[in-house]
C-alpha cells in the first residue's frame, strides 16, 4: 500500500504521457486559419501554465500554513513547488514565443497576458533572491512565507485578471473566444488536453518530491 | 495535374466584378470556385449580416432591396470534398452606383497528407524516445536519493 502511495502517480503520469503524445501529434484538431497545426501547441505550451499555477499554488498553500504554524519542514515545500513552478513558467513562456512567431509574426509582442507573466515570473524570481538575502533561520522563513503569498497575488492578478479586462492576442481573454470554442470537434482536443494537464502537474509534484528530499538531506548534513 | 481551383484559390485573390447588374441577386458561387463543397461554417467573428443567404450548394446571394450605403464583410469557412478546407472571406461594397464584390479564398494548410504517409510517427516515436529518457532520468535521481535518505 505504501508503496502505490509512493510511486503510484508516478506510474499514472507515464501512462496518461503515453497516451497523451501519440494523440496530440495525430488527434484530430479544429482547422483554423493562422493557427492550422500549430493548433497542437495547446497540449504542449498552454499545460505548462496550468501545470506552473498549480505548482505556486501548493507552494503558497504551504506559505500560509507556515505562517501559521512554523515549520522547517514547511517551509522547504513551500520552496521547492515554488522552484518546479518557475521551471513550467518559463517552458511556457519559451514555448509560447515560438509559437507567437510563426502565428502573431513576433516573438514578443506587447499583449498584456506576456508582459504580465513575465513580470510575476521575475516576481517569483526575486522570491528566491529574498531567501537567500535574509541570514537568519527564522526572519528568511518568515519573510519568504509572506513575500510567497504577494508574489502569488500578483500572479493571479497580471496572468488571470488583467488580461481579461485589456487588449490581448491570446484566446479566452478581452473578449477573444477561449479554446473551448475552437474545439468545434465536440470534445475531440479536451480529452488529449485535460490528461496532459494532470500529466505534467503529477511530474512537477515528482520533481518537487525528489527536490525536497535533496534539500531536507542537505539540512540534516548542516544541522549536524 | 493541377485543379484550376488550386491555381485561382491557394493565397490569391479572385475578384469577381458583377459589372452592369447595379441590382445584383446572385453575388458568388463557392461552388464552382472551390470544386465542390461538402459543408460551410459561418464565422464566429464575421457573421453573415442580415440581407445575405448562403446556400449549402454554395451560393451566396443578396436581397439588395435591405442593404444600404455601405461596406459588407462577412467569412466562412468552407470544406470541398477532398477534406481541403478553406476561408472565404466577402467583401460586398455597396457605396458605388455599381456594387462591388471581392471574394478571397486562402486554403487553410493542415497536415492530413503527412499523417496519411504515417511519418508523423517517426516523430511521435522521437518525442516518446525524448520523454523516456526524462523520465528515466528521474527514476535514476529518484533512486539516489532514496539511498542517500536510507545511509542517513
Amino acid at each position: 500500500m505504501k508503496m502505490i502511495i509512493r510511486h503510484g502517480y508516478k506510474v499514472l503520469a507515464v501512462l496518461i504521457m503515453l497516451y497523451v503524445i501519440p494523440m496530440a501529434w495525430t488527434g484530430e484538431v479544429s482547422v483554423q486559419v493562422i493557427l492550422h497545426e500549430t493548433i497542437r501547441n495547446l497540449y504542449w505550451h498552454v499545460v505548462m501554465w496550468f501545470a506552473m499555477i498549480l505548482m505556486f499554488g501548493v507552494s503558497v498553500y504551504y506559505s500560509v500554513s507556515q505562517l501559521v504554524e512554523p515549520s522547517e519542514k514547511k517551509d522547504i515545500y513551500a520552496l521547492e513547488f515554488a522552484h518546479v513552478g518557475m521551471m513550467f513558467g518559463l517552458a511556457g513562456i519559451v514555448t509560447g514565443m515560438i509559437w507567437a512567431q510563426f502565428t502573431w509574426g513576433a516573438p514578443w509582442t506587447n499583449d498584456t497576458k506576456l508582459n504580465g507573466s513575465a513580470a510575476s515570473l521575475l516576481i517569483y524570481a526575486a522570491y528566491f533572491i529574498l531567501r537567500n538575502s535574509i541570514q537568519d533561520k527564522v526572519k528568511q522563513e518568515r519573510t519568504a512565507a509572506v513575500y510567497n503569498i504577494f508574489a502569488f497575488v500578483m500572479l493571479l492578478i497580471l496572468v488571470g485578471i488583467m488580461p481579461r479586462l485589456k487588449e490581448t492576442l491570446h484566446p479566452g481573454n478581452g473578449g477573444n473566444p477561449g479554446f473551448g470554442d475552437y474545439d468545434d470537434l465536440k470534445g475531440s482536443m479536451a480529452i488529449v488536453f485535460r490528461p496532459a494537464v494532470l500529466a505534467w502537474i503529477l511530474i512537477g509534484v515528482w520533481i518537487a518530491n525528489i527536490r525536497i528530499r535533496i534539500k531536507t538531506l542537505q539540512l540534516k548534513k548542516e544541522q549536524w | 495535374m493541377v485543379k484550376p481551383y488550386i491555381l485561382s484559390l491557394i493565397f490569391c485573390v479572385s475578384g469577381i466584378l458583377c459589372a452592369g447588374a447595379a441590382t445584383p441577386d446572385t453575388l458568388a458561387d463557392l461552388n464552382g470556385m472551390l470544386g465542390g463543397i461538402k459543408n460551410i461554417q459561418i464565422s464566429k467573428e464575421k457573421p453573415i449580416p442580415a440581407g445575405f443567404t448562403i446556400a449549402p450548394d454554395g451560393w451566396v446571394s443578396s436581397d439588395t432591396s435591405l442593404l444600404t450605403n455601405k461596406v459588407y464583410v462577412f467569412e466562412v469557412v468552407a470544406q470541398t470534398p477532398e477534406d481541403e478546407t478553406f476561408n472565404v472571406a466577402f467583401k460586398y461594397d455597396n457605396r458605388t452606383s455599381v456594387p462591388k464584390v471581392t471574394v478571397i479564398a486562402d486554403k487553410i494548410e493542415m497536415a492530413t497528407g503527412l499523417r496519411k504517409d504515417g511519418m508523423i510517427w517517426v516523430v511521435v516515436t522521437v518525442s516518446m524516445v525524448v520523454f523516456a529518457v526524462l523520465i528515466g532520468y528521474l527514476v535514476l535521481l529518484d533512486r539516489k536519493v532514496r539511498k542517500i535518505e536510507k545511509a542517513a
